[in-house]
């Protein structure tokens, strides 16, 4: 008796304990569930108050107080599913139910005779037991949900509420079985103080307690941190500390990178969450501070809106409980990105500005004092790892413009040079010709047909070269080439191109072979000839040593298409494995050529401009030391229009092959697939 | 003034493209020269051993062995006095010829009068300095 006394009492003890720390914190926090959880731990207080009362003093026996604390612990449950409400949501209907069911039940005990009848008794248990269930159930499944701290305390209200239930279970069994009552009190103050404590944990952990709980989380986020600052790119890094942030919080994340040069915050999001705020502002998407580029994963938000555009323009935390209320123009969003409540900090590194972290949650008590604490420490972090990461692409930046504006130079050095030759020759024949007239006014016809070749020939020679330049620029503008397309036969291209190159090198061994007569598209004969001539061209210069060159045509169906494929395969230095994702972009060399053979670095991305320009594609396989193939694949059944961008290479992000389109490149870039979602600002 | 000078001037022109090639060697003819050409500078250093020419006209980008080499190899057979004239077609014209010891430079495309002037210069600072030295 004196232990279930003892029991009973540390239990009442608790619950008052708990319902004064609500109290306290509703009246310095005034949030919706601070005050919903400082009523129902003021409510679960009154009932085991009165409880004592009844023990101690005739007036807890007093019908009406006995009425009261019957009333008091029917509306229990409803408290309860008011608290799931504010913390994970329930249907208004659902609460609606629940109100007119207690009013009900409640008025039952007032009105209705002791002992009361046994429908009513019937009635009011199985009210309080489908509310008190479908509240726990509630929280057990929220708990399932999210991770981190909030799983933790969604979990420990779902056992508070099942030590609940099993605590009125024994209650009902004192009252049948009085044989065994010291027992089911007993039993019943234990699962009382076990669900009071289990309360208190999950609605109102203490710090020390939280900061346990988040502890593991922060520790592994921390330990991963010092190797993100070399993950392959700023993407993947953006993606870690957006996971890391989440988990540590117990909530979802986000991180905003401010672009310099665009004056915005940029969100990399699920792909659909920029095709939704289209949809769903429409016209109105500019003036709320949205800007959405062609970029579909992601999506622009301008300084001084929502939480994180003003945390970022004012650099400091902001803390929206209720995002919606507080900022009713961009309500639409918050709701659609499940950020009821949203916690920015700005991500600062000294007097750089970097970005900003922003963590969410659907609903508000998700959040505690020393999150803000936690946020800021995780938002410092970030910093470190981003700025780090700025200054190597920065550096990294600066050394591929040095080395572009090296190798222009010289492309624009050799091409000026290469013009002077014709230009020589014709200047230089033009006044031969004229010194001879103006001395005996005679020259010999063969001289002079000679002579007039000559010109004829540096003319064409330089038109030519015009005309690279004139691509050379409008590759260098992203721009796209005018297709001169008429019939060709890729055979009689290949064959001329492969004889006129026969003879300049007496090291190498050209060759062409093929097994079809005619290969003919509609394609623009002098820009493949081009293509093809800087493709041999490379095979010699990249096998000092000679060897067999050798041009392959033939015709294949691929993808329900047909298509013409040229080869020129070599026995030359090969293209290191680093170098051959980015071989077709225009200014990179290779690394055992690069300084070694001279180079412009502009032909391969001439050829690839080309061959896309005409719908296709070219591809390289290569084996250092042994020798490169390079492989030009051009539709055959002439379709101008299905022609892909002319770059970047590869196939788009998040399109796969498609009936009718060419299959992807295998020697495209490993291209960025953002995996994560998540967005909320 | 000995009587060897009376035979015409033996001048070697090598460069890579056979319409300059061509267009220089009849100018040069026209004038009573003797003209040798080459494409490249093994070939030019070929000639040059079988018939030493009385001065070089060399361009300096050549494939495989460049003007330096060239220049180099001419210098070892021949001695420092041949007169080299460089033809270039790129701007550090000025610089490329010190470096090759060439005792003047013509830049692409060139006027006819220049190239001719310049080649009559180096031939009779070379007569000069044969006078000197004999």
């Amino acid at each position: 008796v004196l232990l279930t006394d003892a029991v009973q009492v540390l239990a009442q003890a608790v619950y008052v304990g708990l319902f004064l720390l609500a109290l306290a914190r509703a009246l310095r926090r005034p949030e919706r569930a601070n005050r919903e959880i400082a009523l129902f731990f003021g409510d679960a207080s009154l009932i085991v108050l009165l409880g004592a009362l009844g023990s101690v003093s005739p007036i807890g026996r007093l019908p009406l107080v006995v009425a009261l604390g019957g009333a008091l612990l029917l509306a229990l449950p409803y408290l309860l599913l008011r608290l799931l409400d504010a913390f994970a949501g329930v249907r208004t209907a659902y609460l609606r139910g629940a109100e007119v069911g207690l009013a009900a039940v409640a008025l039952g005990v007032f009105v209705l005779p002791m002992p009361q009848p046994l429908w009513y008794v019937v009635l009011a248990v199985a009210y309080f037991v489908v509310v008190a269930v479908y509240a726990s159930v509630g929280f057990v499944r929220g708990g399932r949900r999210a991770r981190g701290v909030t799983r933790r305390r969604l979990q420990a209200i779902g056992l508070g509420s099942a030590y609940l239930a099993l605590d009125i279970l024994t209650a009902g069994f004192a009252a049948t079985l009085p044989a065994w009552a010291g027992v089911w009190m007993t039993l019943g103050g234990l699962l009382g103080l076990a669900s009071g404590l289990s309360y208190g944990v999950g609605f109102a952990p203490p710090t020390w307690l939280r900061r346990a709980w988040q502890e593991p989380e922060l520790r592994s986020f921390l330990e991963r941190l010092p190797r993100l600052a070399h993950a392959a790119d700023s993407a993947s890094v953006v993606h870690e500390l957006q996971s890391g942030a989440a988990a540590t919080v117990g909530a979802a994340a986000a991180i905003g990178l401010w672009q310099e040069d665009e004056q915005v915050l940029r969100f990399y999001t699920a792909p659909d969450l920029r095709d939704r705020i289209a949809a769903a502002f429409g016209s109105q998407t500019t003036a709320l501070g949205f800007r959405l580029n062609e970029q579909r994963d992601a999506f622009d938000l301008l300084p001084g809106h929502m939480a994180a555009g003003q945390a970022f323009a004012e650099q400091q935390p902001v803390y929206l409980p209720d995002a919606p209320a507080a900022d009713p123009a961009h309500a639409a969003f918050y709701r659609m990105a499940g950020s009821l409540a949203s916690l920015a900090t700005p991500i600062t590194a000294g007097s750089r500005r970097l970005g900003v972290l922003i963590v969410y949650a659907a609903r508000a008590p998700i959040f505690a004092d020393s999150d803000l604490e936690l946020v800021q420490v995780l938002a410092d972090q970030a910093a470190v790892v981003l700025e780090s990461r700025l200054l190597s692409d920065e550096a990294a930046r600066a050394r591929a413009r040095e080395e572009a504006d090296r190798l222009k130079d010289e492309f624009l050095a050799a091409i000026s040079h290469d013009l002077k030759n014709p230009l020589a020759a014709v200047r230089a024949v033009a006044q031969v010709l004229e010194r001879r007239l103006q001395r005996d006014a005679t020259i010999e016809p063969e001289r002079l047909a000679t002579a007039l070749t000559n010109i004829t020939l540096s003319t064409v020679q330089m038109a030519s070269m015009v005309d690279q330049l004139l691509d050379y620029a409008r590759l260098q503008m992203d721009r796209p080439l005018d297709l001169d397309r008429q019939p060709t036969d890729l055979v009689a291209l290949a064959r001329q191109t492969v004889s006129s190159y026969a003879g300049t090198s007496e090291r190498h061994e050209l060759r062409f072979e093929t097994q079809a007569a005619a290969i003919t598209g509609q394609w623009d004969r002098a820009r493949l000839e081009r293509a093809l001539q800087n493709l041999i061209g490379n095979a010699v210069k990249y096998s000092p040593q000679g060897g067999q060159i050798v041009v392959r045509a033939w015709t294949e169906m691929e993808a329900g298409r047909l298509w013409g494929l040229l080869s020129v395969a070599d026995q030359g230095l090969g293209v290191p494995a680093a170098d051959l994702p980015r071989l077709f972009e225009r200014f990179h060399r290779g690394v055992n050529v690069a300084g070694r053979i001279g180079g412009t670095g502009i032909g391969l991305a001439t050829v690839r401009q080309i061959v896309e320009q005409h719908g296709g594609q070219v591809s390289v396989s290569s084996t250092e030391g042994q020798g490169s193939t390079f492989t030009v694949r051009l539709p055959l059944d002439g379709q101008p229009d299905a022609a892909p961008p002319p770059s970047p290479p590869g196939p788009a992000a998040g399109e796969g092959p498609t009936a009718g389109e060419p299959p992807p490149q295998p020697a495209g870039p490993p291209h960025l697939q953002p995996a994560w979602r998540g967005a909320g600002a | 003034v000995s009587s060897a000078s009376r035979q015409p001037p033996r001048v070697l022109i090598v460069d890579d493209d056979a319409r300059v090639r061509q267009a220089i060697q009849w100018a040069l003819e026209g004038e009573g020269f003797v003209v040798e050409t080459a494409a490249d500078g093994q070939a030019a250093l070929e000639l040059a051993a079988r018939r030493p020419p009385d001065l070089v006209l060399l361009d300096m980008t050549l494939p495989t062995l460049d003007g330096y080499g060239v220049a180099q190899a001419l210098r070892r057979d021949h001695g420092p006095a041949l007169p080299i004239l460089a033809v270039t077609a790129d701007g550090q014209a000025p610089e490329k010829a010190r470096r090759v010891g060439a005792y003047a430079f013509v830049r692409k495309p060139f006027e006819l009068d220049d190239l001719l002037a310049a080649v009559r210069a180096g031939l009779a600072e070379d007569a000069g300095q044969e006078t000197r030295d004999g």
